[in-house]
């Protein structure tokens, strides 16, 4: 390319550069402006679901008003785990709630968060109707089995479930379909496109309505102990630089949970509210006896042995402090 | 000389992603951004050889390319015979007219829950996304294309005593080739984005899944450089498409007709 | 002798041929009545001037075109649909086919109607028209490298070709320069004289008429009708210094004259 002067390709390199970092700056990926005038933000991952009961309760009575008062509480809307997972690393978002697997993964590749507490535990199970499939040996190459995504809890309770089953945690990955909840739940009930769904309430308790589902798996005996389905997480930067706020969302959330505990009518109202759903029918969800909300963690160091065993995560925290805050203000 | 490098639009293009790419990197070592956000070229390069070396992505290109040219086949096969029919037949032609004003506004994406329903999560569904992007356009374009024919050229070959087959068979689809050409190349961009962004939501059948469920993975185990790798391969068969493919038939036909 | 009983076989004949056009609720007599004959091996001119419905005629005799009262016919036998024994040479330079060579193009057409036993022999055909119309070394050139005129000589040789009995030539040379024009007239004249075949060729210009023609018809503007026919026993090759040539063309030119003025 001799017939390009030296000099002028230098200058174009030198353009393309700073439009580069100008683009990028401005389209908001190095959130760098400084939050010294506003003394009190938090932005949250706003979530529907009942695993994160919680959360709607922090924000329907305001507790986070009212413990940190003068707080600007934004609250946002996010497609699934991968996208808060993308707005934290962006620092649009500073606190998310995910599935223990999904922040093990962003951990591993380097995200600067760590687990502030968990907030529930619920169950998870693998329906299906089809009438030869008693266990997960019956599934052939012909069946389906749909869950939310690569990587997500219910994936890794099936590979360990086929770990413990076969010796091989990949056994089944075959005949995997990837599809959020609502989808997996009309593609079971219709009946012709996947054969079982690896699902949590309230879905689960809708399909095993419907006459001849049956649950071939549930998330404990894969686990084989107790695990926490939900868990808090926060970046580094909003746990070091807003030590109060940190502080006023952890005893709201242990107020919430502790509401919750005391005034399950209420939550029921509150809750059916605002996910469009029967005051009577959230109340039995939120008293099935494996609807636990707590801000304990369990089967952290679990599925990270596992995960790192399947090759899913590279390192192993070696202690609990590596990966979770050790304040626990509530208490 | 300067013009003769000129001449030629790929070794131009070829100059300016080098450019690109060395901007890239510039930016990427400056270290403004986090390596999750902009990681640098040799990450990216990294992630592409290893999974060039495993087959993974080779694999997933291959499943990506086999059901775009299922879909594209079967589109175009489709296309070619409604246009013909409704060049033949009045009422045909209208009914054919009606739908495609119906369907071609219709995002594929915006008819997967559809699709899934009447046909399930496997890659039939995929094929018919990639089917309805292709055959509305390529109608269009085919019709447009016919329509546009000089009279001049139909006249001449009754006046030479051809059957009404042999005038849609060597007549009209040659003389409207460059419309059936550009047809291919809206076809091949809409299918293709189509499938990618298929393959994206719908996710896939275990290990088999292509490009877009690719892309989509390394985005669920965080892997940026990953990300990276599948777009450039997206990137490279456009390009290849682009300059070697489409180019080469055109080079080869309307070009050295004079007819564009 | 035996030249002019030839001539005198009817090949085209047209009776009482009406044709209409509406437009605006309003309806445009395009062919009024025509009654006209071609003789076998003659130049028939129609001359006119634009819009007289001369090339409406053409098309009728052609096929092309319904026609709303009358009957045509070749040999006797009725014409309802365009054929390869009367072959159309447009005005327009775009009659050939953009992705054959001009080889091809006239190939094409051979085993369409299976003139030639292979594709050697329909090849040895094609050349040879080709060199009859001087086009020879343009044989693998595509028609978009070729000039106006050279593409109407390949769609004159591409009707030779096919043993075509009538060239239906609707004002051929009028979009070349007169240069261009004076030599395709005689090339025409040539290629006559070898093949005997029969043309009608429509023009609005009377010398091209005088030069071309044994007969002319002469149309008047918007009335569709045929004012009259004039004989041109002149001797080839005809040039317009010559006193004979002067009073045809003062002949036709009063019969134009005339139906300009009604």
């Amino acid at each position: 390319m001799q017939h390009i002067k030296y000099d002028r390709f230098l200058k174009v390199l030198l353009l393309l550069n700073v439009l580069i970092i100008l683009f990028l700056s401005l389209t908001g990926c190095s959130k760098s402006e400084s939050k010294s005038e506003q003394k009190y933000k938090i932005s949250i991952a706003q979530q529907y679901g009942l695993a994160y009961a919680p959360l709607q309760i922090v924000k329907e009575l305001k507790l986070l008003e009212k413990n940190l008062p003068g707080v600007e509480v934004t609250w946002k809307q996010l497609a699934n785990t991968a996208a808060i997972r993308e707005a934290m690393l962006a620092g649009d978002l500073d606190v998310g709630f995910m599935a223990i697997p999904p922040f093990l993964i962003g951990r591993d590749k380097g995200m600067e968060w760590k687990i502030a507490c968990g907030l529930s535990s619920c169950p998870v199970g693998l329906v299906t109707n089809k009438d030869s499939i008693e266990s997960l040996s019956d599934f052939t190459d012909a069946d389906r089995i749909a869950l939310p995504q690569p990587g997500s809890i219910q994936h890794i309770l099936l590979a360990m479930a086929c770990e413990k089953l076969f010796k091989d945690p990949h056994k089944l990955d075959n005949i995997l379909v990837t599809m959020a909840h609502p989808d997996g739940m009309n593609a079971l009930l219709a009946g012709s496109a996947v054969t079982a769904h690896f699902t949590t309430l309230p879905y689960l308790s809708k399909e095993l309505e419907v006459k001849g589902m049956r649950e071939i798996l549930d998330g404990k005996e894969a686990m084989g102990e107790e695990f926490t389905f939900i868990v808090g997480v926060t970046t580094y930067k909003f746990h070091d630089d807003n030590q109060d706020v940190y502080n006023a969302l952890l005893k709201s959330l242990n107020e919430a949970v502790i509401y919750m505990r005391d005034n399950p009518e209420d939550t029921a109202s509150i809750l059916a509210e605002a996910y469009e759903m029967q005051q009577s029918e959230v109340l039995k969800y939120l008293t099935n006896k494996d609807m636990i909300y707590s801000l304990d963690v369990n089967g952290l160091d679990t599925f990270a042995r596992f995960m790192q065993k399947i090759g899913y995560i590279e390192n192993v925290p070696l202690e609990a402090k590596d990966i979770m805050w050790e304040d626990n203000p509530y208490e | 000389m300067n013009r003769k490098i000129l001449k030629s639009k790929f070794p131009i293009k070829l100059f300016w992603i080098i450019i690109l790419l060395i901007a890239w990197e510039i930016t990427a070592i400056s270290g403004i951004f986090p390596p999750a956000i902009f990681p640098s070229l040799s990450l990216i390069i990294k992630a592409l050889a290893e999974s060039i070396f495993s087959g993974e992505i080779v694999e997933q290109t291959l499943f990506s390319l086999l059901l775009i040219s299922e879909g594209l086949i079967i589109g175009l096969g489709g296309a070619i015979i409604i246009s013909s029919l409704s060049v033949i037949n009045k009422i045909f032609n209208s009914l054919v007219e009606t739908l495609t004003a119906i369907a071609h506004p219709l995002p594929g994406i915006a008819l997967l829950p559809l699709i899934i329903i009447w046909f399930g999560t496997g890659t039939r569904s995929i094929v018919v996304i990639i089917i309805h992007s292709v055959i509305w356009p390529m109608i269009i374009n085919i019709m447009t294309g016919f329509r546009s024919i000089p009279k001049i050229y139909r006249e001449a070959g009754l006046n030479m005593g051809l059957s009404q087959y042999r005038i849609i068979k060597d007549i009209m689809v040659p003389a409207s080739l460059p419309y059936f050409l550009s047809g291919i190349r809206i076809g091949w961009a809409r299918s293709w984005r189509a499938l990618i962004s298929a393959e994206m939501i719908f996710g896939a059948v275990g290990a088999k899944g292509g490009l877009g469920w690719y892309i989509f993975k390394q985005r669920v185990f965080m892997d940026t450089p990953g990300m990276f790798a599948g777009l450039a391969v997206i990137i490279f068969i456009g390009i290849i498409v682009e300059d070697f493919v489409f180019a080469v038939v055109e080079n080869n036909t309307v070009k050295k007709w004079g007819m564009i | 002798m035996g030249d002019d009983l030839d001539k005198m076989t009817v090949i085209l004949e047209m009776k009482g041929v009406s044709k209409y056009f509406t437009r605006d609720g309003k309806i445009f007599e395009v062919l009024k009545n025509v009654n006209l004959e071609v003789l076998k091996g003659e130049i028939l001119c129609l001359l006119g001037p634009s819009g007289c419905g001369k090339s409406t005629l053409l098309r009728q005799l052609a096929g092309f075109d319904e026609r709303d009262g009358g009957s045509l016919f070749m040999y006797g036998k009725n014409i309802t649909k365009p054929e390869v024994n009367r072959i159309m040479i447009f005005q327009e330079f775009n009659q050939l086919f953009p992705w054959k060579t001009v080889l091809e193009n006239i190939m094409y057409p051979l085993k369409v109607n299976n003139i030639g036993q292979s594709k050697g022999e329909r090849k040895d055909i094609a050349s040879n028209y080709l060199t009859m119309v001087g086009l020879n070394e343009f044989a693998n050139s595509y028609p978009y490298q070729l000039s106006g005129g050279m593409k109407q000589k390949a769609a004159i040789a591409r009707a030779l070709a096919l043993k075509s009995e009538v060239l239906l030539m609707d004002e051929p040379f009028g979009s070349l320069d007169a240069l261009t024009r004076g030599s395709l007239q005689n090339m025409l004249l040539k290629i006559w004289e070898e093949t005997k075949v029969s043309i009608v060729f429509v023009t609005h210009d009377i010398q091209e008429a005088i030069i071309l023609s044994d007969r002319m018809a002469i149309f008047g503007r918007n009335h569709g009708e045929i004012r009259g026919i004039i004989d041109n026993p002149l001797e080839r090759p005809r040039n317009n210094g010559k006193q004979a040539f002067s009073e045809i063309y003062q002949k036709a030119y009063s019969l134009l004259e005339l139906s300009a003025e009604r």
